[in-house]
């Protein structure tokens, strides 16, 4: 296993990002902890308004206002093999400045609204280039056709000088890759990046993905709500409610045996392709998320948990413990709930 | 829940409620969008229609339910009482009328298709005022009830939909969309803008209300497994036209199209130990101002050869009650999603 040989490229500890607004404080991130090493894919999955794209945003420091992190470390191992905790670092000082989009890029959802309309494709992925490296503007374009053709985009010599609304949104992901890699970052954050996309397109992209990790090597935090992506996709999985993570394990054993109760109900809500013969009604979660505004007390989730134990659950916050080898959950029951995993095609778990 | 409702019907007992022959909706003169599609949908199944954005299944759906003019063809409609079938695409504004009550539609945006400014007793009950079906304290108690029905309480109808979640106001519009007691509803992807915890909730309702009230449902929808979960027959779309339509169980365990096998490939599977390799589709959907020469998906197909560059192929029922417009359908041997997951098994 990669895990166990690598080094820890980055360590969140107990991040808190909040947005005080006129309506109340928002807890968008409330001490939520994860773990990444070098070369490892991870992913973040979790519903709207969970907190998943605010943590990741806390990590580039590109939290929009009026948003802070007000606690919390974020401890990321440099190339020279010092570590920084990203949460201290002022958010237009030289050193963020330095690793964001140098070491560790993003991908963002929606490629129109993250490409700049009124430059061309060459001079966004030109910027990012020049702003990181020590080429010249003509190097710079070079460098920027070769990534497109990286990315196995067609006719490189010639998107470079298109605009983005010139191209389709599979071809406008590909690019917006292709400027995210342009400086062979470290870590790779992908915000949603296949979720608008049609499942074709979808398909193109993820094999991308994974040949470009083979040949680079970085870390990538693959954030989500598709579990069929992270089944894919990654070899471990962070679950995040209200601006938690409620359980992490390896990809595996979190498909297999879940440990929370949230986890298990994810697991057994979506219909999965090829399951119809089994002829199960769709498990549904009850009500939904809760407003961010008013909290519940105790755990998040007791206010949809079919566990709940009418006590304990509804006053006191349950920790982030161990529940196994390398996995975690945050659930008061969590070692005692017999939860089921998915079952495969003609055979149970 | 009656699991009965998931078999697949005996379409020779079942009585058609929707025929539509030949439909054509074009743009502009030159964007082909539905392009002669033909179909019978059965009372009381739900009836799926698949394919990637701009293949047409939503501007489909909308000259179905007449929200759109179309451009030729039929769409015949059987009325539950003795009036005879009437072909609903030729009847003018005024004709419509006592039809419209019989289709009607759910949309994929819950904040969108719901007014801002209208209370939910406006926003239910309006289509009954406006119709005539009920007012006053009778529209009220209706709204009422339609919101128990659909799980929301009577005492909310005065409030506004930004009151309420994404889930919630999904069950609005399918109330909206009950309140003139349809026959048909055209469901145009009803939980796609949903939270994964709520889509489960949206579908056990649809499932729910169509055993309780006999709904025939034209579920429009790009969720491959959503699909396969709720739909009797299903009609996959490319550029305007059906490539196949078959049984639920017959299309997903054995296609005949190599579209259909390509966009099930690419569904990642939620398990990680299947590791199946998806058939990588080239290229991207073809335009359907300027559709290719011969069969439309010849330049992304795999098994394409001389013919398909030239000949266009015809939708043909290969076998019975098993549509497919492919030249090759009878020599190809495709893989469907249960033998791509039995062959991930052996790696």
């Amino acid at each position: 296993m990669k895990d166990t040989a690598s080094r820890i490229l980055l360590e969140i500890r107990d991040l808190e990002t909040h947005y005080d607004t006129p309506q109340g404080l928002v807890r968008a991130v409330d001490g939520a902890s994860l773990t990444v090493r070098e070369g490892q894919t991870v992913a973040i999955v979790g519903e709207s308004g969970c907190g998943k794209s605010v943590m990741l945003r806390s990590i580039m420091r590109i939290v929009p206002k009026p948003g802070r992190t007000v606690a919390g470390t974020i401890r990321y191992l440099k190339p020279d093999g010092r570590q920084v905790d990203l949460a201290q670092l002022p958010v237009d000082g030289p050193e963020i400045r330095r690793i964001r989009g140098g070491e560790i890029s993003m991908i963002f959802q929606e490629p129109m609204s993250s490409l700049s309309p009124v430059h061309t494709i060459g001079s966004q992925i030109i910027e990012a280039i020049t702003l990181h490296r020590d080429v010249t503007r003509g190097e710079a374009r070079r460098l920027a056709i070769d990534t497109l053709a990286k990315v196995a985009m067609p006719r490189p010599e010639q998107i470079v000088d298109q605009y983005p609304h010139e191209i389709s949104g599979g071809m406008r992901q590909r690019a917006m890759i292709a400027m995210a890699l342009s400086c062979e970052p470290r870590l790779l954050i992908a915000d949603e990046p296949t979720t608008a996309l049609d499942v074709t397109t979808q398909a193109q992209i993820l094999a991308l993905m994974r040949r470009l990790q083979q040949e680079f090597g970085m870390a990538i935090i693959f954030v989500t709500h598709d579990l069929g992506v992270v089944a894919q996709m990654t070899e471990f999985v962070a679950v995040m409610y209200m601006g938690q993570v409620v359980e992490a394990a390896p990809v595996d054993e979190l498909f297999f045996a879940p440990r929370h109760p949230y986890t298990h109900a994810l697991l057994h809500s979506i219909p999965r392709l090829g399951q119809r013969k089994t002829g199960e009604r769709l498990m549904s979660i009850p009500g939904s998320v809760p407003d961010p505004y008013s909290r519940p007390p105790g755990c998040p989730f007791h206010t949809r948990c079919v566990h709940e134990d009418g006590w304990r659950c509804r006053t006191e916050l349950p920790e982030l413990r161990p529940v196994g080898d390398g996995r975690t959950a945050r659930c008061h029951y969590a070692g005692q709930l017999d939860l089921a995993g998915i079952s495969r095609q003609g055979k149970s778990a | 829940m009656d699991s009965s409702l998931n078999q697949h019907p005996k379409h020779s007992e079942r009585r058609p409620i929707l025929e539509v022959r030949e439909l054509r909706k074009h743009f502009a003169g030159t964007v082909r969008a539905v392009d002669g599609v033909s179909f019978t949908v059965f009372e009381g199944e739900t009836f799926g229609l698949v394919g990637e954005s701009g293949c047409g299944k939503t501007t489909l759906g909308r000259c179905i339910a007449r929200a759109l003019d179309p451009t030729g063809g039929e769409i015949v409609y059987h009325p539950a009482d003795d009036r005879p079938p009437v072909d609903l695409a030729s009847l003018s504004a005024r004709q419509l009328r006592p039809f419209r009550l019989d289709v009607q539609m759910i949309f994929q945006d819950p904040v969108s298709s719901l007014n801002q400014r209208m209370t939910l007793l406006d926003i239910v009950g309006e289509p009954m005022v406006v119709n005539r079906v009920a007012r006053g304290k009778e529209m009220r108690d209706r709204v009422g009830a339609l919101l128990e029905k659909v799980g929301l309480r009577a005492e909310h109808m005065s409030r506004y939909p930004h009151a309420f979640s994404g889930g919630q106001r999904q069950r609005i519009g399918i109330a909206r969309a009950l309140s003139l007691s349809p026959r048909i509803v055209v469901c145009d992807e009803p939980v796609s803008a949903l939270d994964v915890s709520v889509q489960a909730q949206v579908l056990n309702l649809l499932q729910d209300l169509q055993g309780e009230l006999g709904l025939t449902y034209l579920f429009i929808a790009h969720d491959l497994g959503v699909v396969e979960y709720l739909c009797d027959r299903v009609a996959v779309m490319y550029v305007g036209q059906i490539v196949e339509m078959a049984d639920t169980e017959t299309l997903f365990n054995a296609p005949l199209h190599p579209y259909t096998e390509a966009l099930m490939s690419a569904v990642p599977e939620a398990d990680p130990r299947a590791s199946r390799e998806p058939v990588i589709l080239e290229g991207e959907l073809a335009n359907a101002a300027n559709p290719p020469a011969g069969c439309h998906f010849h330049p992304r197909c795999r098994y394409c050869i001389d013919v398909c560059r030239t000949e266009v192929p015809e939708l043909r029922e290969a076998r019975s009650g098993h549509s497919v417009r492919c030249h090759r359908a009878e020599e190809l041997q495709l893989q469907g999603v249960a033998g791509a997951s039995v062959s991930g098994e052996t790696e």
